[in-house]
């Protein structure tokens, strides 16, 4: 049974258009890429990168699970270009992510975790994936994924001094 | 407990995000970042179809021939623009000049690759100064070279991050192949 979590509707993309699924899951992609970036402009731009190579797919070449691809393809481009997205659009006047519904120092913390924790929990919280599929996109076995969320949440608990 | 944790991890799936923009956006957004990674020196002298404003607009046919489409100088394409605006991108050599193109999906595949090689065989980069992560991505691009083509559909070069001519390329195997046996052990 797969972990609850809260977060959009899952449409199934069997059946539904580039654009329905693409509403639904777009929160989902840019918050995984928050894990990152500094700035919404940098998880956007992420996200859009990731949303213009599945549109130009979905029609001829969908991935099985759209979803976890799209999610597993911004956690990857945020690692990959994250640093030197932050140095390109430093000084542009980009705002820097302030929300006051944003949990900012849990989100810092997350982005001090060691890289392989650091992607599992945005997988699993910001991706709001399950424990499964974190493992499935890590390519490690479930009690791998379950050992990095696990020290993850244990450095996260231990940072955010929580008992 | 952890109850207060736990809770705060969970409602990170609920953080608001800014509104997506509309999917016919996504092909235009699509330009402006290639032009801004190219500013940054990420894909150093690739040229983007769309800031070609000299006429002439070359790229690959879906089968894989050649077509030459002119666009009035200036013209931005609209995000519904024929599909060879997404499907290839012009390459420029050292000098600048325009040498051909290679397709996208080529240079995207052969990227995730080469991620999905560090990320499995090396480990996760450290920074964006990361030295070996850096040295043996560009080892990788180089044993797993993008061709480019010309209007006549001819393999010109090969784009590595890069443009280098087939016997720039050769010189440059045994290196990369040096690197791969350095960080990897083979």
């Amino acid at each position: 049974v797969p972990e609850g979590g809260a977060g959009e509707a899952r449409p199934s993309c069997l059946e539904v258009t580039f654009e329905t699924w693409f509403e639904a899951t777009w929160p989902r992609i840019v918050r995984v890429a928050l894990a990152n970036v500094r700035t919404w402009e940098e998880a956007e731009d992420i996200a859009s990168d990731t949303c213009t190579k599945l549109l130009k797919r979905w029609e001829h070449d969908r991935p099985e699970d759209p979803t976890g691809w799209a999610i597993a393809v911004a956690s990857n481009r945020a690692r990959k270009f994250g640093p030197l997205l932050h140095r390109t659009f430093g000084g542009s006047g980009a705002a820097q992510i302030s929300d006051d519904r944003m949990d900012l120092d849990l989100i810092d913390a997350i982005r001090d975790l060691p890289p392989r924790q650091r992607r599992a929990i945005a997988l699993r919280y910001l991706g709001d994936l399950t424990q499964g599929q974190v493992a499935e996109l890590m390519g490690v076995a479930p009690g791998t994924a379950a050992a990095l969320l696990n020290q993850g949440r244990s450095k996260l608990r231990t940072r955010l001094g929580g008992p | 407990m952890n109850d207060e944790f736990e809770r705060r991890l969970e409602q990170l799936a609920e953080v608001p995000v800014p509104a997506p923009p509309t999917v016919a956006k996504l092909s235009e957004q699509d330009r402006e970042r290639s032009t801004r990674r190219a500013r940054a020196g990420m894909v150093a002298v690739l040229l983007i179809v769309a800031a070609a404003t000299a006429g002439g607009l070359v790229s690959r046919g879906p089968g894989g021939g050649s077509e030459v489409a002119t666009a009035p100088p200036g013209t931005e394409p609209s995000s519904s623009a024929p599909r060879w605006v997404e499907e290839t991108t012009r390459v420029a050599d050292a000098t600048n000049t325009y040498v051909g193109t290679i397709d996208n999906r080529d240079a995207e595949a052969r990227d995730e690759r080469i991620l999905a090689r560090l990320t499995r065989d090396f480990r996760e980069p450290v920074g964006p100064n990361d030295e070996d992560y850096n040295r043996l991505w560009a080892a990788l691009a180089i044993l797993d070279p993008v061709p480019v083509v010309d209007e006549a559909g001819t393999i010109v070069g090969y784009w590595i991050g890069h443009f280098v001519t087939p016997a720039e390329l050769s010189s440059s195997t045994a290196g990369a192949d040096a690197t791969v046996d350095e960080l990897l052990g083979g």
